[in-house]
């Protein structure tokens, strides 16, 4: 029989296992942010610091409020009620409890915001801002003052909008987005009206709608809904909005959660900024990737989009109210917050890129845009921390976006695609990383190579491989390229490495200078696996950054290449292991990390400065020849071309 | 209707046959035992309860269950216990089986039958089984949950004496068993009623024997504070006859990662008999899919009742 000491000793035992087996040391990946950030060419002014104007504050509101103090007691404005009942159902078995709560049911809710503007004349461009899901008591609308604050010193005007009334129930993204666009209503009566703090002071043909999580795409769907002339899903519901919205503004958006017409959300002609978190508990798949993708610009006017994708940053710390708490109240339980980015930093990391983007879609501060097209233009000025970026302006034509057939050897009219000594040659979706098989709805090419001949020499090389996309003459002539152009790629490299290659036969006769060249290339890609065989850990082939050469060639056969990471960071996928329990992130994700491609952006010019025989306006081929990194897969997205980019974008270079 | 029926049923007095005497209303003894550690520890609170032995006293709190859990327990040298629930849901009803058993010997019956639970820490000569099984069902109707079980209850005398090989009577008494409950949300947490052991007297040896029909409420709460989770149990029991018991419970928990868990318990109730102390106390542990919960029930000369229930799932 087991003595109650021995007895005592195993339990302690099992306690002492239970509460040091089950949770995971952090896992990061490479910080690389000393030397990627470690630059600052843009010389404007900083937009996260505070501007020049005096802050003031007010509410409006229905002035009954039960539960929101001060939207009872302290508004300045006094709003009517609006029915949002054709957008958003309530269960019936919830319908009493909210109504008791809240005081009002969907039929006469409030319209309710707090405002900071900028004491003086104006007119200053108006920015709505509206929170996502939430506890619903726990008010959410309070958590952008930080936003506030700033914008207003800066010349905005900035309402965060109260929709804690909605909180809770599903479905509901579509009244997320109308109660918006009401609103704007509320703020034309506001500027229109002749007497009152906001009388003529609101610049309506400058708006931008700003969201998160929820809100988020409900600020997507607001700048969707304000072209529409009717509800897509009723048309008994009449819109006439037509609002001056030119940006939008996305915060780890979800995406889909509300389909009009059963689609998802299509959006045109604004000007749009993502931001997501790595490390996000709550949207954990960085679902507005999609919208980013459907948006089109068509109207021939200068828009822009980029996203930033922020490594270690959570869902809720660009919220005051929300912090740090993903899963709610006991997310410390389940999440590894000690995997978080400081608060401060992730806030400083919003300011800076929202601040810069209205500045630069609402004031014209064009001096911020080079910031969105490669982010180490303001190196100083962002948290350390590893970002992934996308960028895109309306001049971008597309060369090869996988969308359109299922023909490897295609791209857009006027391109061809040819490969050689891959090993990896495929298209396919972009997946998520969530399980479930839920993905970008973004078709790329995989691209995987190992330039090692099979045996048991390993430092024999074979030729590099390469990806050749060869434009059409007319495409060129159409295009009118330039030497103020930009070639864009979206890369995201993966995990994964093909085999040694088998060695080819050789029945192809070359030319000394192919010969010579091949040679060269040959001898960097053995240095280079030289260099990785010095690496004594088994794993960590995996995690070098990888490399490659982008040539260009024009008609005449003259070349011109510069490597591909000149211009951005060519990361391995960033790790992320949301979840304290050991063994949790890999049950509910398909992959530790995201596919996030990032875009680099290759001027023109840049070529023409490596080798002046080269001309731009000649281009015939655009090849990826892979002679830095001996083996890696990449996934490819994007390419295209700015025949001739406004320079704008390209004030500010980045330092070698 | 629910109260109606219980306020008949408890009004009614149990039917007696010419010749034959009621003794007592509270056997089988497994209807009388706490039937997890966790109700052991809560003071045999359950009525409002959110575990799956909650069935054993009120169908509507049947709940679906995943995985495997038993419940065993010792209440001296020569008394095992084992009880097991489960139950899953089919559409929008939820069916589910529960059973306990109990193997202890006791004073000689003829001196002290109907069994209470302080015997099963007596030492005595009369080796006796008891058991109750039932099959449960429930579902929700007009926001409220309802539910039914049917119960077999037993009681087996083997033998009354160590000295004999058999007994020369009949030696079984058995008994089927209704029970009505229902459960509903109310303030911050679960209020439950349930009429337990609706039934007819049982004989044993010639002798009917009263089941103890009774009528439960009870409230119970769970509620978040800081780090820790905590939860109140509350139960008052009237059985027919006029015998009242008031139960309480309270449980604090604390997990420091997702899956993990710890949980301390007391509680108190009044209970069958002066030989039985009120306080009952326990703890959990929950590692992942597995949960070891710990029940104690006190008696007198520091004669102890343990009960822990394992569950995988």
């Amino acid at each position: 029989m087991m003595s109650a000491s021995c007895l005592g000793r195993a339990m302690a035992l099992g306690l002492a296992l239970g509460l040091a087996g089950c949770s995971q040391p952090l896992k990061f990946s490479k910080d690389d942010s000393a030397s990627v950030l470690a630059f600052q060419t843009i010389t404007a002014e900083n937009p996260a610091d505070a501007g020049t104007f005096k802050v003031v504050r007010m509410f409006y509101g229905s002035g009954t409020d039960k539960q929101r103090k001060e939207f009872k007691d302290s508004v300045t404005y006094k709003t009517k009620p609006v029915d949002v009942s054709p957008y958003v159902t309530v269960p019936p078995t919830a319908a009493g409890d909210r109504k008791d709560f809240w005081g009002f049911d969907m039929k006469a809710v409030p319209l309710n915001a707090r405002v900071w503007y900028p004491e003086g004349a104006g007119p200053f461009p108006l920015v709505l801002v509206v929170h996502g899901n939430h506890n619903a008591e726990d008010f959410s609308d309070p958590g952008y003052g930080y936003l506030g604050e700033l914008l207003a010193s800066r010349g905005f005007i900035l309402a965060s909008v109260d929709e804690n009334f909605i909180n809770g129930l599903s479905g509901e993204n579509d009244g997320r987005a109308w109660l918006l666009l009401k609103h704007l209503e509320q703020w034309k009566r506001f500027n229109d009206s002749a007497s009152g703090p906001l009388s003529h002071k609101v610049d309506m043909d400058r708006i931008a709608v700003m969201g998160h999580s929820r809100g988020g795409e409900a600020a997507a769907l607001a700048a969707a809904f304000n072209t529409l002339k009717f509800y897509p899903d009723d048309a008994k519901q009449k819109f006439a909005f037509q609002f001056h919205i030119r940006s939008v503004v996305a915060i780890a958006p979800v995406d889909g959660q509300y389909k009009p017409a059963a689609k998802f959300t299509p959006l045109e002609n604004v000007n749009y900024l993502l931001l997501h978190g790595s490390h996000d508990g709550d949207v954990s798949t960085a679902v507005g990737m999609r919208q980013y993708e459907r948006l089109r610009f068509t109207d021939g006017q200068p828009h822009v989009k980029a996203m930033f994708f922020m490594y270690r940053a959570n869902h809720g710390q660009w919220n005051s109210v929300w912090q740090n708490k993903d899963n709610g109240p006991r997310s410390g339980r389940s999440l590894e917050l000690g995997a978080l980015v400081p608060i401060e930093d992730q806030r400083q990391m919003g300011k800076l890129v929202i601040s810069a983007f209205l500045e630069a879609t609402l004031h014209g501060k064009s001096e911020y845009l080079p910031l969105f097209r490669d982010h180490r233009t303001a190196g100083h000025w962002f948290p350390k921390s590893m970002y992934i970026t996308r960028f895109m302006e309306s001049g971008f034509r597309t060369l090869a976006d996988y969308e359109e057939d299922i023909d490897v050897t295609t791209g857009a009219p006027g391109v061809t695609i040819e490969s050689d000594s891959l090993g990896t040659w495929k298209e396919n979706v972009i997946p998520f990383r969530g399980q479930g098989g839920d993905d970008q709805k973004n078709n790329a090419v995989w691209i995987g190579w190992n330039n090692r001949i099979a045996g048991p020499d390993t430092t024999k090389m074979g030729r590099p491989a390469s990806y050749t996309l060869t434009l059409a003459d007319s495409l060129v002539k159409a295009w009118h390229v330039t030497e103020q152009g930009v070639l864009y790629l979206s890369v995201a490299p993966t995990k994964d490495k093909p085999g040694p290659r088998a060695l080819p036969k050789d029945t192809t006769k070359k030319s000394d200078s192919t010969r010579k060249a091949e040679a060269a290339a040959a001898k960097r890609t053995a240095d280079s696996a030289k260099a990785a065989t010095k690496t004594p850990k088994k794993d960590e082939a995996d995690t070098i950054p990888i490399d490659f050469t982008v040539e260009l060639r024009d008609a005449d056969g003259h070349t011109a290449r510069m490597p591909i990471s000149r211009y951005g960071p060519v990361r391995r996928p960033l790790e992320v292991h949301l979840y304290r329990r050991a063994g949790r992130d890999e049950q509910r994700f398909t992959n530790t990390f995201e596919y996030v491609p990032q875009s680099f952006l290759l001027p023109l010019a840049d070529f023409t400065a490596a080798a002046s025989a080269f001309h731009p306006d000649r281009l015939r081929s655009i090849r990826l020849l892979f002679d830095k990194s001996v083996a890696g897969t990449i996934i490819l997205d994007d390419v295209g071309l700015n025949p001739a980019m406004d320079p704008k974008y390209l004030a500010a270079p980045v330092k070698p | 209707m629910v109260l109606s029926c219980a306020a008949a049923v408890l009004l009614m007095g149990p039917a007696r046959a010419a010749g034959q005497r009621v003794t007592q209303e509270a056997g089988p003894l497994a209807l009388l035992l706490p039937t997890s550690a966790r109700s052991a520890a809560l003071g045999n609170t359950g009525v409002a309860g959110r575990d799956e032995y909650a069935v054993f006293q009120n169908a509507a709190r049947l709940t679906a269950t995943t995985g495997f859990g038993l419940t065993i327990a010792t209440y001296g040298p020569a008394t095992r216990a084992m009880a097991a629930a489960s139950a899953s849901t089919m559409g929008p009803v939820t069916l589910g089986w529960a059973v306990q058993a109990v193997d202890f010997v006791a004073p000689r019956t003829g001196a002290a039958y109907p069994t209470l639970p302080a015997d099963l820490v007596t030492n005595g000569e009369s080796d006796q089984f008891s058991l109750v099984a039932l099959i449960s069902g429930a579902m929700t109707y007009k926001g409220f949950r309802v539910g039914t079980s049917v119960k077999y209850a037993e009681d087996l005398v083997r033998r009354n004496s160590i000295d004999l090989p058999v007994v020369a009577l009949p030696s079984r008494g058995a008994a089927w068993l209704l029970d009505i409950g229902t459960s509903h949300p109310l303030w911050t947490g679960i209020a439950g009623l349930s009429l337990q052991n609706i039934g007819q007297p049982y004989v044993l040896r010639g002798t009917r024997y009263g089941v103890p029909t009774q009528l439960a409420l009870g409230w119970s709460a769970q509620y978040a504070w800081g780090a820790f989770d905590y939860g109140f149990h509350t139960q008052v029991t009237a059985r027919r006859g006029g015998w009242v018991s008031p139960a309480a419970g309270f449980e604090m928990g604390w997990s420091w990662i997702d899956g993990y868990n710890v949980t301390l318990r007391a509680g108190a109730h009044r209970t069958e008999s002066d030989d039985e102390k009120p306080a009952g106390a326990g703890f959990s542990f929950s590692a992942d899919r597995l949960t070891l919960d710990y029940g104690a029930s006190f008696f007198t000369e520091a004669r102890m009742g343990h009960r822990l229930t394992v569950r995988w799932r």
